[in-house]
């Protein structure tokens, strides 16, 4: 009996430690996201949230990551402007910051920082100038009458030769959503490019994925010039996107952030719009 | 039992169990005549044994007939139930002994590699325990006849026994069936077949369908032995293996179709012949393995292939000189032919990357001396030296070695220093050892693999071979280990080099394991733990970080009881560390997805993998017009449904406006099967 009881205490102090050894989660501090951007022509837009450390909860409000009373500036190097916060429901999560004071112009270098309850993180990106789109065009998915495909032909911008594709439904009032696989190089030299333009694919949607536009939708694409760092960010994020949580793949890592002392990306983009109505 | 001498003679047969566990055999005759021949043959229900050298031996045809998964019976299964040896995932497919990359341990069916020995999800191996019953298991003390690799060793083989009659087994499973048949061409030419297939999609189908996602997969694989014994001392096989697997996976939430095809095929020509005093063996073998894996999704597809082929002629010199030495020599010629992963892209207009195919020639010479101290201690220094050419690289490479076998009362010790060198990397997109791991040679930015092993081995039996302990300590130093560091979009784009995204660094691995094993009675088994440690660095930014290898505890329980002569139950306990994952600091959106912030490589682990197998044999015979050995088999894998987590993430629920923590978890869950085999 002695021994047997020795054995079990053995054995279970042998199975906690084994057990011990589970951790999948290192909780830090929390650090600011921007998500941002200032286009030719456009507005300073930034979507400020903060990161949330998993705790033993296994589910988090999306409330925690809002950050409603932070400040927001923007600077082009010789004008600096706040940035106003405010309720939206186009965006999500559905609290901005804008300012109309200040428009994008191509050339310039524009700066960006956040604060809030102790935290700053900035960022800084020079606008390149816009590309020049040729044409879209629609094609009608095989096999399916209501669905199309599209093509975007464009001519890079003079010595650029990184490109984002955002799209929206023609007269939203949200965000132009990252395409998927919208991170575009172009190759030194081309004279033209054409490259598919899918559908974004979001986490908040409901609905299973289609990276095709239904058939009579009126649709927004913005080619948009950005720097080697913002594309980097956008590759990384394309990768997670359509690769991450396959198992025949292992998680590239970290997106790579142009954001200092935060994360997210601030991007001045040099923007080609094009409005296109999908038919066959 | 039997008995076969030239003379009728009274004899007394005294059967014997030796230290190490072999049985040992005395004839002694009372009218002192004189025997040329005696042969003694027996067949024992101990299906693995520890040799002298540390080598474990299993008879996984006699191991199938008990324990089984999905229906089959699986040799590299069976590996992974001894301590220090790791399969990494239920979705994974690799056998990590000791720390190692899975590429660092060597697959060889007759003396020839097989560079992919799996079917998907390691659900079992390629390799038929029909026809390659025999398994030769060498974790970390090789001679120095071992090849270019750093760890462990699996060799299978087939039978050396000459067939009299036809001899062979069917397998009918829930989710594949095979046939062997091995009969005699004629006095001196044996020959073997084994054909297996899989229908798995038909009853798993559902069960491999998720809410938007679906698996379809497929196997089969051919095994063709011939053997020609023109003589007493020489014995000449030819070998032929092809397997050929099939996997898609569709996600209807990603748009995103995944396609993986891969196979080996491999043919060899052997010749042993034996010597008064030793032997002498030469092989000629050629192993080829490819890859495909293509992700579609619409107007772009990504398809990667890989390739690796080997041609290789080697042999071996064993003699004894005298009782005290012996004398272990041979050379080994290799060419391989790599075509690194590389990207063929449609509907894009990046451009595409280029087939390269790199060749690289290896030629090795070896010698490894043995000196009999005293009865029981024998001393063996030796050496492999290495040249290895790819491109304008070439290198020589000496690997020496000092063994100490001792053999005492008290159990046998055997100690190992050593230097093993490795030219072949694995890398690639998974960290769980899939098959679209691709092979590379080593060149100028990529160095050869080096390691430097110090390794005991130590073995008792007790009460007669009742029971037997093994014990094993190692410390492998490594250089050169490689890892693979890019990404899938990098694929896309037109400069894309394979050996730009590798990354080379070095490592360590140390550890002990122990298994006590209970080998006769009713109620047989054994009991395993092992603790290792495995640790690499690739640059100092990263610095010291664990390896997706590490196991730091695991503990495995087999238990086999046999009720009656018909009945035998089993029952296969595991209990491991959960895998190494890099750590999820926190969560953030962008773009409205969610997106990890990592934080240190390897730096946590997924939690404790757990899990439960149970399985009934049901046995009978029939002796018709044909002596039968029926077996039923029902198994249960994963018996009390322990969801084992795989991956580990955040995301988003648009129902409840939440944030949520997403697990993966393992394929198997209460995974029944039942098979039918006969044997002939």
């Amino acid at each position: 009996m002695r021994y047997r009881l020795l054995y079990i205490s053995l054995i279970s102090v042998v199975m906690t430690w084994l057990v011990a050894c589970n951790n999948t989660t290192a909780p830090s501090a929390p650090s600011l996201v921007i998500d941002g951007w200032i286009d030719s022509d456009g507005y300073p837009v930034v979507v400020l949230t903060r990161t949330i450390s998993p705790g033993d909860s296994k589910k988090t409000p999306v409330a925690d990551c809002l950050v409603r009373w932070g400040k927001v500036t923007v600077s082009d190097g010789e004008r600096e402007v706040v940035l106003t916060g405010s309720s939206n429901e186009n965006y999500f999560p559905p609290y901005i910051y804008r300012s109309y004071e200040m428009k994008g112009e191509p050339g310039r270098t524009y700066s960006v920082t956040a604060s809030y309850d102790g935290m700053t993180a900035s960022s800084s990106c020079k606008m390149p100038s816009r590309p020049r789109i040729t044409g879209v065009v629609t094609r009608k998915v095989q096999d399916s009458d209501s669905l199309c495909e599209l093509t975007l032909n464009f001519v890079p911008a003079a010595g650029e030769r990184f490109y984002h594709i955002v799209t929206r439904p023609y007269g939203s009032r949200g965000r132009m959503l990252p395409s998927f696989m919208g991170a575009v190089k172009a190759d030194v030299g081309a004279d033209t490019v054409s490259v598919p333009v899918y559908a974004p694919k979001t986490d908040t949607s409901p609905d299973d994925f289609s990276p095709y536009f239904k058939t009579g939708d009126i649709i927004e694409v913005a080619l948009c010039t950005i720097t080697p760092e913002v594309y980097d960010f956008w590759l990384g994020y394309d990768e997670e996107v359509a690769f991450g949580g396959n198992q025949f793949v292992t998680s590239s890592g970290n997106l790579q952030s142009n954001v200092m002392n935060g994360y997210g990306v601030w991007s001045a983009r040099g923007v080609a719009l094009h409005t296109v109505v999908i038919a066959p | 039992m039997s008995c076969v001498a030239r003379r009728a003679a009274r004899l007394l047969l005294t059967v014997g169990m030796a230290a190490s566990g072999v049985a040992c055999f005395a004839v002694e005759s009372r009218d002192s005549v004189e025997l040329r021949e005696v042969e003694v043959v027996a067949t024992s229900t101990r299906t693995t044994r520890i040799g002298e050298s540390g080598a474990l031996t299993m008879d996984a045809s006699l191991l199938g007939r008990t324990l089984r998964s999905l229906g089959e019976a699986d040799a590299v299964g069976y590996l992974k139930l001894l301590p220090g040896v790791s399969g990494g995932s239920d979705y994974g497919s690799g056998l990590s002994v000791q720390g190692g990359d899975y590429s660092h341990t060597l697959f060889r069916i007759n003396g020839m590699p097989l560079f992919f020995p799996y079917h998907f999800g390691g659900i079992f191996s390629v390799v038929s325990p029909m026809h390659f019953p025999l398994v030769k298991f060498e974790k970390a003390i090789h001679d120095r006849s071992a090849p270019s690799r750093l760890g462990g060793i699996v060799d299978m083989s087939t039978r050396r026994d000459k067939l009299e009659s036809v001899r062979g087994s069917v397998n009918i499973g829930v989710i594949s069936s095979g046939v062997s048949v091995g009969f005699p061409l004629s006095n001196t030419v044996d020959l073997t077949v084994t054909a297996r297939t899989s229908y798995i999609d038909r009853l798993y189908g559902k069960l491999l369908k998720g809410k938007s996602s679906a698996i379809y997969y497929n196997l089969r694989d051919v095994c063709v032995t011939a053997a020609w014994t023109p003589g007493e001392s020489d014995r000449v096989t030819a070998d032929f293996f092809l397997n050929s697997d099939n996997l898609k996976v569709t996600d209807d939430a990603y748009a995103l179709g995944t396609v993986m095809k891969w196979g080996n095929v491999a043919g060899s020509v052997g010749w042993c012949h034996r010597l008064s005093h030793g032997e002498i063996t030469n092989t000629a073998y050629y192993s080829g393995f490819n890859n495909s894996l293509t992700m579609e999704m619409p107007q772009l597809g990504i398809r990667m292939p890989s390739e690796i082929s080997q041609l290789s002629v080697n042999g071996r010199l064993d003699l004894s000189l005298d009782r005290n030495w012996r004398l272990k020599t041979g050379y080994a010629l290799m060419l391989n032919r790599v075509i690194p992963q590389w990207a063929d892209v449609n509907g894009y207009s990046r451009g595409n990357a280029e087939l390269v195919k790199e060749h690289s020639r290896e030629a090795a010479l070896f010698a490894e001396i043995y000196r009999r101290v005293v009865p029981s201690l024998t001393l063996s220094a030796g050496v492999r030296v290495t040249g290895y050419e790819q491109g304008s690289y070439g290198t020589v490479l000496a690997d020496p070695s000092v063994t100490a076998s001792l053999s005492r009362p008290w159990g046998d010790l055997m100690m190992q220093v050593a230097s093993y060198s490795q030219t072949l990397h694995q890398v690639g997109f998974s960290e769980i050892g899939m098959s679209s791991n691709f092979w590379i040679g080593s060149d100028g930015s990529l160095p050869v693999q080096r390691a430097l092993s110090a390794a005991v081995n130590y073995n008792r039996s007790f009460l007669d071979g009742r029971y037997t302990m093994s014990v094993d300590l190692y410390y492998k130093r490594l250089r050169g280990c490689s890892e693979y560091d890019g990404i899938i979009l990098g694929l896309l784009d037109g400069n894309y080099q394979s050996r730009d995204n590798i990354l080379s660094g070095k490592g360590y691995n140390y550890g002990a394991d122990i298994m006590v094993s209970k080998n006769f009675g009713k109620l047989t088994g054994s009991a395993g733990y092992a603790y290792g440690i495995a640790r690499r660095m690739f640059d100092d930014k990263t610095g010291w970080v664990t390896a997706s290898s590490e196991l730091r505890h695991s503990v495995n329980l087999w238990i086999r009881y046999n009720l009656s002569t018909h009945w035998s139950l089993s029952s296969v306990f595991t209990y491991t560390t959960g895998r190494p994952v890099t750590p999820i600091k926190a969560f953030y959106m962008v773009g409205e997805n969610v997106f990890m912030d990592y934080g240190r490589r390897n730096s946590g682990n997924l939690p404790a993998y757990h899990r439960l197998d149970l399985s009934a044999t049901y046995s009978w015979t029939t002796r018709k017009w044909l002596s039968l050995r029926h077996f039923i088999n029902l198994s249960l894998l994963n018996a009390y449904g322990h969801r084992n987590v795989d991956i580990v993430g955040f995301n988003y629920d648009s129902d409840d406006n939440l944030f949520y923590r997403k697990e993966v978890t393992s394929l198997y869950r209460f995974m029944p099967s039942v098979s039918y085999s006969v044997e002939f």
